[in-house]
């Protein structure tokens, strides 16, 4: 009985602990988000990181989606995604490098925060996921482009 | 007008976060504890060698197989959970931590994807092998 009471309190203590830690974080990060949000600081981001995208193979108008996703959140993202699709009917190659990318690097500042809380260095963190994202999906893009070459579409 | 729309972006921020924090509470406390559980009762250590000669490639102990497991399979905060239960170093957190962020919650994930158009398929096995080699190239580089 003894037994099961400790590891219940030990893992309490543990979860509690890192949680308390993620919380200080978080709602103030979360609070400063809203506000960028609110005064239109994401479109200034995507026009940023439009220069980076083109260097890994993504075309400029995934920007805005592609800033959504990566600093809010996934199914946010998805659907200001899946709204731009119908819109301006992407290619299959704009999607796939898009989800490639999306897939491996979203919700930043959620998830770093989480991580920071667990003793990972807030920039080491950022770095350890944006390289091999972006990584990814240049290898992503340099393959697809071969692919077309080899069956090219008519 | 300004003031106002900023007041209530300040609360939709506070509430976003109080959601997520639930949210991480509700996977991570059960999660903590039976990883905790496991621990103290032999069987996290019986996995542990088994799974540690993989693991050593990634410089990971072995028991950091059951947080990639959780993370990958159940959702992130299980393996945020797992991760809260280890005792791990500060390369080690960096390695785990990072493959536990390229690659998670897969199932739910990659749903996702593949209602909005994307090939589900091909993210997830992108998301693994980019998780994997990082951690090889962490453990070299770090």
């Amino acid at each position: 009985m003894s037994f099961f009471l400790e590891s219940l309190a030990a893992g309490l203590k543990a979860s509690l602990l890192s949680l308390g830690k993620i919380a200080l974080i978080l709602i103030p990060l979360f609070l400063g988000l809203e506000l960028a949000k609110e005064l239109g600081w994401l479109g200034r981001v995507s026009s940023g990181l439009a220069g980076t995208l083109r260097r890994v193979g993504l075309p400029e108008r995934v920007a805005l989606p592609l800033a959504t996703g990566t600093i809010i959140g996934f199914t946010y993202g998805a659907g200001v995604i899946l709204k731009a699709i119908q819109e301006e009917g992407w290619t299959r190659r704009e999607m796939m490098l898009l989800w490639v990318f999306l897939g491996l690097s979203h919700a930043l500042i959620e998830d770093t925060a989480i991580f920071a809380a667990l003793g990972i260095p807030v920039p080491a963190a950022l770095a350890v996921r944006l390289v091999p994202a972006l990584a990814a999906t240049w290898i992503m893009s340099l393959w697809l482009r071969r692919r077309e070459k080899a069956r090219p579409l008519y | 007008m300004q003031t106002e729309r900023l007041l209530g972006a300040v609360r939709k921020g506070f509430k976003d976060a109080l959601s997520v924090l639930w949210l991480l509470t509700k996977v991570m406390v059960p999660v903590t504890i039976a990883v905790t559980f496991l621990d103290r009762s032999g069987v996290l250590p019986y996995l542990a060698g088994v799974f540690a000669p993989g693991m050593a490639w990634l410089g990971l102990p072995g028991e950091a197989a059951v947080a990639l497991v959780v993370g990958n399979l159940s959702s992130m905060y299980a393996g945020v959970g797992a991760m809260a239960a280890l005792e791990l170093t500060a390369k080690q957190r960096v390695i785990l931590g990072a493959m536990i962020m390229l690659s998670h919650s897969l199932p739910q994930e990659g749903a996702i994807v593949a209602r909005a158009g994307g090939q589900a398929a091909v993210v997830v096995g992108v998301r693994l092998l980019t998780a994997g080699v990082t951690g090889l190239m962490l453990n070299l580089l770090l």
